[in-house]
């Protein structure tokens, strides 16, 4: 079947078109989730956001000190897909490969409850069948850097940021076989947020 | 048959790092948001590409000579007979003595009764003789729960065969939740 619409019939190696356009600029855009979210479903599950709501891009901290960035700087995620720009926030880590950089897709939503979306929430109370008055989020002083610290492409606050909007999803960089896009495939560059421009 | 002695193990060589333990604290407890009675803690030790990121689950240590019922000015932190240690919410007026008298800072003040809060080990459960919510839920079996005073119980086992370590041992407060590890001196 895959001989018929033109593949080969054995798993073979085909390397990467967009890798073979990589300069030393050139960062790897990984993403993926944490360990108490489950995709990208869980980020109105008020137990879960407690624990995990902040999701700023990892970098590791040699390629973060060679573009001066520091941890919690604002920086710009540039590729050549979608929105094209992500503006988020960086932790240093030394638990990644100097030529990766990663951010968490299970935050960063624009339609899914107040908790994803704005970091505003509802009491139900089930006694009275009550619902209450709109509260902020008990976590939002802890360390986020503030509402409006998150845009997303049309330029409305959101809670915090989404990798799905710069990754490749077109033609010729998903998955040839499968379509998969390329969640992990994507190259970017990475600039501290402000200079440079 | 002699006095029963609560005590937990954590075996840190099983724990994942789930927060499993935390989500089902607050579910049995009712813990409110925003304060927790246990909590898994993360610490990343050395430089790519030998990095690694140790867990460390903490909760009240339930300690035989403890701070926060030594300092406590109306005796509502007491200590029962088989360990565990307890607030009595009557009598706490939320002086927060016991919280900085506590070397583990697993003490809180309940935002709705505004008295001190902790871990309990699910002292309603361990009561009616089945294992803390934390212990039943944990998918790693990292914790173990039981009567270390009992020489065939599992804690008691895993203490007398493995190098056990509690947290901050210098404070002379002889904690009863042990960590099976050889990483918790390295991230303290």
């Amino acid at each position: 079947k895959f001989h018929k619409s033109g593949h080969s019939a054995l798993p073979t190696y085909v390397q990467i078109p967009l890798f073979e356009a990589m300069t030393s600029d050139h960062l790897h855009l990984l993403t993926g989730t944490v360990n108490v979210h489950t995709q990208a479903r869980t980020a109105n599950c008020a137990w879960l956001m407690e624990i995990n709501h902040y999701n700023p891009a990892w970098i590791n901290t040699k390629t973060a000190e060679n573009l001066g960035i520091e941890d919690g700087d604002e920086i710009e995620i540039e590729s050549e897909f979608g929105v094209k720009r992500l503006e988020c926030r960086a932790k240093l880590t030394e638990g990644i490969h100097p030529k990766a950089i990663f951010v968490q897709h299970s935050l960063g939503h624009f339609a899914y409850g107040g908790l994803a979306t704005k970091g505003k929430y509802k009491e139900y109370n089930y006694e009275t069948k009550e619902e209450q008055s709109e509260k902020e989020v008990w976590y939002a002083e802890e360390e986020w850097p503030g509402p409006g610290a998150a845009k997303d492409p049309k330029g409305r606050d959101i809670w915090a940021w989404s990798p799905n909007w710069i990754i490749a999803n077109d033609e010729e960089h998903t998955d040839p076989i499968g379509g998969e896009h390329a969640w992990s495939d994507t190259i970017v560059k990475v600039r501290k947020a402000g200079g440079g421009e | 048959m002699a006095e029963k002695r609560y005590a937990m193990v954590l075996d840190l060589r099983r724990c994942i790092g789930c927060h499993a333990c935390h989500v089902a604290c607050k579910s049995e407890n009712e813990v409110p948001f925003g304060v927790f009675r246990t909590h898994v803690r993360y610490y990343e030790r050395g430089e790519y590409p030998d990095t690694k990121l140790y867990f460390l689950p903490v909760l009240c240590n339930h300690c035989k000579h403890p701070a926060c019922v030594r300092v406590c000015p109306t005796g509502a932190s007491w200590k029962r007979d088989d360990g565990i240690v307890l607030v009595d919410y009557d009598k706490c007026i939320g002086c927060k003595y016991c919280m900085a008298a506590c070397p583990y800072g697993v003490r809180f003040i309940h935002p709705e009764k505004q008295v001190a809060d902790k871990c309990t080990f699910c002292v309603h459960r361990v009561d009616a003789g089945i294992a803390p919510s934390c212990v039943n839920t944990c998918i790693g079996r990292a914790r173990i729960f039981g009567d270390m005073n009992d020489p065939n119980s599992e804690v008691a086992k895993l203490i007398a065969t493995n190098p056990v370590t509690v947290l901050k041992p210098e404070k002379g407060t002889y904690p009863t939740v042990f960590y099976i590890s050889n990483s918790v001196k390295e991230v303290e």
